[in-house]
């Protein structure tokens, strides 16, 4: 895979840099978690069918570095609503006169109510376009910017492959903090998602919600063409939230060579003692006479 | 003198040219303890070596089934509870069995008995691998595999017993010791295995590895009988000897007194890394803590040992005082909050803890003389199981009542004070003879 000519990347729309708690990602591997990465980077966006982008923030040090606080801020919205986002500015800090602006992606936003040492602006959230990231940008002597990411809420389930054999059943396990209005499987053929519901073989996938926030999948009678990426999607009324499952199927074989191989050599080690014990009966002369010695 | 090595390194006298050399004439005078060269008796490393390995693989195992638990249980679909249950059924097992592990290896002799325990927990972990319902995996792990264990563990440790008559305490320290090291091992292995193969293929692994409790068993050499401290000749027959420990005041309540430690002793482990999250570290310095509860528990149990082997020590004394202070640790463990504290106080704990362990299984032959030693220690097990069984839920349900562990850990260290009052109440057993008399000079027995 070729990697793109390093991007500029900017991060909150003013033009300027913030270092931040960076991931630098390749694909989608995460390799490093440092304030700076010296190196210069490239990155890739990976871009999932049905929307979710996945974003790799780096530094790259071609800029000239601003030394200051970076923060973010999630904030999961399952529903409509009327947020409140505030910075505040800590009470011993020592910038003097700082100036705030709002903004979100090149557009500023205009306070609702500001005190000497807290700024905060009110953003009605009624449909997925006011999604996305609010920045708060304080400038003093040090430029320091606050990131909220108002998005829908984020689902939780295993970002290891599950690991199942063939005849056995898998089980995929698609949690959320909220409540979703609905859910949804797909399995992946080929690049496209096809939902799970529309091949609904009773005797095959089952798809069990033993509480209003979790959501399993179950197939049985596996075998090896079930493995691969299935998505689990749930429907807020703000948009929808994706996760991904890697089902890998192996065949009993896999384990069994490493257990006959473990095994072969308890065996050796078992013969070995067992020769060994009966080769020091025949000397037992000498244990007679080493008694004899010390006792 | 070092508590591992004697003398250089280490030889059995089967595979030495002789025994080591000692100029003719020179008198075999009376000398302490610790300048004797080779006090083992032949058979007796293989023993010891037998029991590390065997303790080393049955807690291993143990804990490495706790990791598979959270896989199994939602491959299953089954509530924690019942998961949990998976888990606890083969170490109650292990407990319970404890008598009749003790009673067939008099019977058979020890080696037979842990060969057999060590297939049949290699089988119970290999049928569990292909559990299709969460019931098999009752009777796989629990049943067969959780008696297996108690067949190799039991006989193992009672024939430490009898092997160091002189040095029984660090002797057991060091077989004990056992848990520490494959506790470190295995921890970073079982997730690997997990990802690479799931809960079956760990299963499956598992088993091989529980198949070196049979090789394990190939050393343990059946103790030929020692010479005793005064105690009366016990009549044949096992059964009568199972029967005459029941009404052995002592023994009871040394028994008793174990049933109230093991239900304080556990909860600092099991429910250790929870009380890290619930001060709000993160899962790494939970581990950490437990890592560190883990390690000390390694080195206190190799320390006490040597301790008490000293010839002037009382092991009683030294398991009674060991007791009270890792209940004292308990008691003060809520008042860690920062993770320094925390580490801090689980490491005492841990120590003081570990330290129990070698004394616990030493001090029944102190109790009941090395003849009855594997009897006891599969008797004491079972009165212990009461306790384990009963001590980490106990806990649990402390905390889901008052809302943090602090309960959890005052009644624990609570148990664990009691019982070392209980065990102070025993009388001390006569000393070792010293090693200079003509009494010590039968033992190392030939």
């Amino acid at each position: 895979m070729s990697l793109p000519d390093p991007v500029k990347f900017t991060f909150s729309g003013s033009g300027a840099v913030t270092p931040v708690r960076l991931c630098c990602c390749i694909g989608m591997t995460c390799i490093t978690k440092s304030a700076s990465c010296t190196l210069k980077l490239h990155f890739l966006l990976e871009r999932m069918a049905h929307l979710e982008l996945k974003k790799c923030i780096f530094l790259l040090n071609v800029f000239k570095l601003l030394i200051g606080a970076s923060l973010e801020k999630n904030v999961s919205l399952p529903s409509p609503a009327k947020v409140n986002l505030t910075c505040k500015l800590d009470e011993h800090s020592h910038l003097k006169n700082p100036q705030v602006t709002w903004k979100r992606g090149s557009q500023t936003i205009s306070h609702t109510s500001k005190s000497h040492n807290s700024w905060t602006i009110q953003v009605t959230v009624s449909d997925s376009s006011h999604l996305g990231s609010y920045v708060c940008i304080l400038k003093a002597e040090k430029e320091i910017s606050a990131t909220f990411n108002l998005q829908v809420p984020k689902l939780q389930g295993k970002d290891k492959p599950v690991i199942t054999y063939e005849r056995d059943r898998a089980v995929m396990v698609c949690k959320s903090d909220y409540d979703p209005k609905g859910w949804t499987w797909y399995m992946t053929n080929g690049t496209e998602l096809v939902p799970i519901d529309r091949i609904l073989r009773s005797d095959k996938f089952q798809i069990k919600s033993p509480s209003p926030n979790v959501n399993r999948l179950e197939i049985l009678k596996l075998t090896k063409e079930d493995g691969g990426v299935y998505w689990c999607e749930a429907a807020f009324e703000l948009g929808n939230s994706l996760y991904k499952f890697e089902l890998k199927v192996l065949s009993i074989a896999a384990p069994l060579k490493p257990f006959i191989a473990i095994v072969a050599e308890v065996a050796i080690l078992f013969t070995t003692i067992v020769l060994y014990e009966i080769y020091s009966k025949k000397k037992g002369k000498g244990e007679f006479w080493w008694g004899f010695l010390v006792g | 003198m070092s508590p591992k090595t004697p003398s250089g390194p280490l030889r059995t006298p089967q595979n030495s040219p002789g025994p080591p050399k000692i100029p003719p004439g020179s008198p075999v005078s009376p000398v302490p303890a610790v300048a004797l060269r080779w006090p083992f008796p032949p058979g007796a490393l293989p023993a010891l070596s037998a029991a590390f390995l065997q303790v080393a693989l049955v807690s291993g195992a143990v804990r490495a089934l706790g990791l598979c638990l959270p896989p199994l249980g939602g491959a299953f679909g089954a509530p924690a509870r019942a998961a949990a249950l998976v888990g606890s059924c083969p170490l109650a097992a292990l407990q319970l069995g404890g008598p009749l592990a003790a009673a067939l290896s008099d019977r058979f002799g020890p080696r037979g008995v842990a060969m057999v325990g060590g297939a049949m927990a290699g089988a119970g972990l290999f049928l569990g691998a292909f559990a299709t319902r969460l019931e098999h995996l009752y009777l796989s792990l629990g049943g067969l595999t959780g008696l297996g264990w108690s067949l190799s563990f039991t006989p193992a440790l009672g024939a430490v017993s009898r092997w160091f008559p002189q040095r029984r305490t660090l002797a057991t320290g060091l077989a004990v010791s056992g848990a520490a090291v494959s506790g470190l091992a295995l921890t970073p292995l079982v997730p690997l295995a997990l990802d690479a193969y799931g809960w079956r293929g760990a299963l499956l692994l598992l088993a091989a590895v529980s198949l070196h409790l049979v090789a394990a068993a190939a050393l343990l050499r059946p103790p030929r009988s020692v010479p005793e401290p005064p105690e009366p000749p016990e009549p044949p027959g096992e059964r009568r000897g199972l029967l005459r420990l029941l009404r052995h005041g002592p023994f009871l309540r040394y028994a008793a007194a174990f049933a109230l430690l093991d239900a304080g002793y556990y909860v600092p482990f099991v429910h250790g890394a929870a009380r890290a999250l619930e001060l709000g570290h993160d899962g790494r310095r939970a581990g950490a803590v437990v890592a560190a509860m883990a390690v000390l528990d390694g080195g206190g149990r190799v320390a006490a040992g040597w301790l008490a082997a000293r010839p002037a020590a009382a092991p009683l004394r030294h398991l009674a005082a060991w007791a009270a202070l890792a209940g004292s640790a308990a008691w003060l463990l809520p008042l860690g909050r920062s993770f320094g504290a925390l580490a801090a106080l689980a490491a005492a704990y841990g120590v003081c803890a570990g330290a129990v362990v070698p004394l616990q299984f030493a001090g029944v032959a102190e109790v009941v003389g090395a003849g009855r030693a594997a009897l006891g220690i599969g008797l004491m097990q079972m009165f212990e199981s009461v306790g384990s069984l009963l001590g980490a839920p106990l806990a649990g349900w402390l905390r889901d009542v008052t809302g943090d562990f602090t309960a959890s850990f005052l009644a624990a260290g609570a148990f664990l004070v009691a019982s070392s009052l209980l065990i102070l109440t025993l009388p001390p057993a006569p000393p070792e003879p010293p090693p200079g008399s003509p009494r010590a000079a039968l033992e190392p027995p030939v």
